[in-house]
């Protein structure tokens, strides 16, 4: 230790390891996430809770069914990347690695349960207007 | 300089002597609101599942989802969470523009988000029991 020179102590230490990069690529996804969570508050919270044939035809709207499916690959990942930081502050060495397998699954499981739920959704409305024909 | 001991150095911020005050609260409420939104995520796909199962599922799901008395004290309390969120990470957003960041302005956003995401929860919410 004596023999190491500030130059050198201080070498790698610095936002080198992942820091600015992390900071960039959350800022970068929250300017996502600022619109898209004005059109979910505006758009589709105010259908949880309402009748099934409303939620049917809001979910299934053109417009509605993109700012949900664009809401729920957004969140997941944006999700993922601030709960990495809440491990590398708060759990020790060893067991973040740990948390962000699980972290990382997890988020994609959601993803793909919000996108499978849309599709399907829109499956009911495709049958039930053919049905109608 | 470089046989200085570095291992006994004091450690900042002192939490417990630090008078509270509004950029600490709102600061540690972002990442409260963050995690609690994870509950947000498990409830909204939660519903959409339930609406992708059928007029039926959908009926039985939602007495659990929105039917009793907790469910509108948690989804009220998520959406208001949501809001906070999102106002909070937009002040991030401007402070990233070096605007804003003397302790008057600063101040100032902060109980703007504060008080801004109550109101906007509280109209949100007008609308859910609407519809």
């Amino acid at each position: 230790m004596h023999y190491i020179t500030d130059r050198k102590r201080a070498a790698g230490k610095g936002s080198l390891a992942h820091g600015a990069d992390h900071q960039l690529q959350v800022t970068y996804s929250s300017y996502m996430m600022a619109i898209l969570v004005v059109l979910f508050l505006i758009r589709i919270a105010p259908l949880i809770g309402a009748p099934y044939e409303v939620v049917l035809a809001g979910l299934t709207s053109p417009f509605n069914t993109v700012i949900c499916g664009l809401f729920i690959v957004s969140t997941t990942y944006h999700w993922r990347f601030n709960i990495k930081k809440v491990f590398e502050d708060y759990v020790p060495k060893g067991w973040d690695f740990a948390g962000m397998i699980i972290t990382t699954a997890l988020g994609w499981f959601f993803c793909g349960l919000g996108l499978y739920s849309l599709v399907k959704l829109m499956i009911i409305k495709a049958m039930i207007i053919v049905l109608a024909l | 300089m470089a046989d200085v001991n570095q291992g006994n150095r004091p450690l900042s911020p002192h939490l417990q002597i630090y008078r509270t005050h509004i950029l600490m609260v709102s600061s540690i409420l972002i990442r409260i609101t963050g995690n609690g939104l994870t509950v947000g995520i498990v409830l909204v796909l939660w519903w959409l599942l339930a609406a992708a199962a059928g007029p039926e599922a959908y009926a039985a799901n939602m007495e659990w989802l929105t039917g009793w008395w907790l469910a509108y004290i948690v989804w009220f309390g998520l959406i208001w969470a949501l809001s906070y969120h999102m106002l909070g990470g937009i002040r991030h957003i401007i402070w990233d523009e070096a605007v804003g960041l003397d302790l008057k302005t600063a101040e100032k956003l902060g109980w703007a988000i504060v008080i801004g995401s109550g109101a906007l929860a509280v109209v949100i919410s007008i609308f859910m029991l609407i519809l």
